[in-house]
């Protein structure tokens, strides 16, 4: 589709400093570390939430972001123009909203249609019966089905899934998994996929991302800033 | 009871009301969304009519108003008539004085709102008007009803700033409060008990309505 997604940034905040360059490749890339790596740092800088203290976000040759040290960026796109889908930790369902209405708020189109779509969407994912019922009554496993295919249905060409699947225990996490990877990888789509275990997708990744640098518990001295632990990466 | 002035008090804590929404809202929600410099100097600035003393918020826009200011002069040559000592004066005064409470309580209201499902309107595509009027509005709109509820109650009850810029004409500028204050004076104990009656009943309403809100119990969700 639009080809691969490459991210070379650095985002400075307070005594952390993330500093990646990568390229996520078609298909599934896992990233893994520890809480306080950066890994949410990064996803909010790919999905547009925050902006980076410079370098640049493009997906093939589509700049979504590009700052030079200490300039305005001279882009910055908006969440609205990246088509990213985007799976939450926390799902952030509209919670006011039927599942129809949540899936269908991102597809464009008369209302009738986005309607259908939706429930495909809904049906596709096995959570059809939730389309008339609202967030609050959903369990685990169906909020996450929802909160799928709300971010499927519009179509995007790079997917972010964050612990998407924290709720489900290893078993149905396989099952799910296996279930899920086609759909996920429709149409060449990129797929970064934040993680807590290597393990935990069971392989379905083709390539993973090791994100470190964890937490620094006192802030460095003035003159010794530049020994502010980084966010590593090795790409393997 | 004097009804008029009862009728009076209403008109202008609907008005007074509407208006603080109009500009409380928006504030409340880029105070509670953006962070800038002077974000809370700004709230400090709207917050201030809640402690200062009636008659300073009164004096200020007495002076602010007055036929000699630039927007009094500049009202007058559009109306042909003062601002000051109308029924219009009595709005701005009850709504600068209830403004406070539709900043902060709408403030916190907006912040209320878990901002992952906000992005994830904009990742849908929405702009942020949309994202603001189909996720967080909604979403906020418990918390801005029962900041609108104490805001109707506040201006309702209006008296210090609203006597100094408007005046207390009978048949004019007379709202409740005044009434009761002149009736109590006068000694007419039966007006004033009337008035005090329903007043107090309105206002304890108001700020029922506001706890059940915040409490999650109104509005059937």
């Amino acid at each position: 589709m639009a080809g691969e997604l490459s991210a070379r940034l650095k985002v400075r905040r307070g005594r952390f400093t993330l500093d990646v360059d990568l390229v996520f490749p078609i298909g599934i890339t896992a990233i893994v570390g520890p809480s306080g790596a950066g890994k949410s740092t990064l996803l909010g800088a790919l999905v547009g939430a925050l902006h980076p203290d410079e370098g640049r976000i493009a997906l093939g040759d589509r700049v979504w972001f590009e700052a030079s040290s200490g300039a305005r960026p001279r882009v910055a796109l908006p969440p609205e123009a990246r088509h990213v889908g985007v799976v939450f930790q926390s799902l952030a369902l509209f919670p006011h909203m039927t599942a129809e209405q949540n899936v269908g708020y991102g597809i464009s189109g008369a209302p009738a249609l986005r309607r259908e779509a939706a429930r495909a969407w809904l049906e596709r994912l096995g959570v059809l019966h939730l389309a008339d019922r609202r967030p609050r009554s959903y369990s685990g496993g169906e909020a996450q089905r929802v909160a799928l295919a709300r971010a499927l249905a519009p179509g995007p060409s790079v997917l972010v899934l964050d612990e998407p699947f924290s709720a489900l225990d290893d078993a149905t996490k396989a099952h799910v998994l296996r279930e899920l990877t086609p759909t996920l990888l429709h149409e060449g789509r990129v797929v970064v996929c934040v993680t807590h275990r290597e393990d935990e997708l069971g392989g379905a990744q083709s390539s993973t991302v090791r994100l470190e640098g964890g937490e620094l518990r006192e802030r460095p001295p003035i003159a010794n800033r530049e020994f502010a632990r980084r966010g590593q990466v090795k790409v393997e | 009871m004097p009804l008029a002035p009862f009728l009076l008090s209403l008109q202008i804590a609907v008005a007074a009301t509407t208006l603080a929404a109009l500009v409380g809202v928006p504030l409340a929600a880029l105070l509670a969304r953006r962070r800038f410099f002077g974000r809370e100097a700004l709230d400090a600035l709207f917050s201030v009519p809640l402690v200062l003393p009636p008659t300073v918020l009164g004096y200020f826009l007495l002076v602010a108003l007055g036929r000699r200011s630039l927007l009094g002069r500049a009202y007058e040559s559009f109306t042909g008539g003062p601002l000051v000592f109308t029924v219009k004066a009595a709005v701005l005064a009850a709504a600068v004085s209830s403004l406070p409470l539709v900043v902060k309580f709408g403030r916190a209201a907006f912040a209320g709102v878990d901002r992952d499902v906000v992005l994830a309107a904009r990742t849908l595509g929405a702009s942020p008007l949309r994202a603001f009027r189909t996720v967080e509005l909604p979403l906020a709109a418990r918390g801005l009803v029962a900041a609108l509820a104490l805001a109707f109650a506040r201006s309702l009850g209006e008296f210090g700033a609203t006597l100094m810029v408007a005046g207390d004409t009978p048949g004019l500028t007379q709202t409740a409060s005044m009434a009761i204050y002149d009736a109590a004076l006068a000694g007419r104990e039966h007006d004033a008990n009337a008035l005090v009656l329903v007043l107090g009943a309105l206002s304890f309403g108001a700020l029922y309505l506001t706890n059940r809100l915040i409490a999650g119990r109104g509005l059937g969700r």
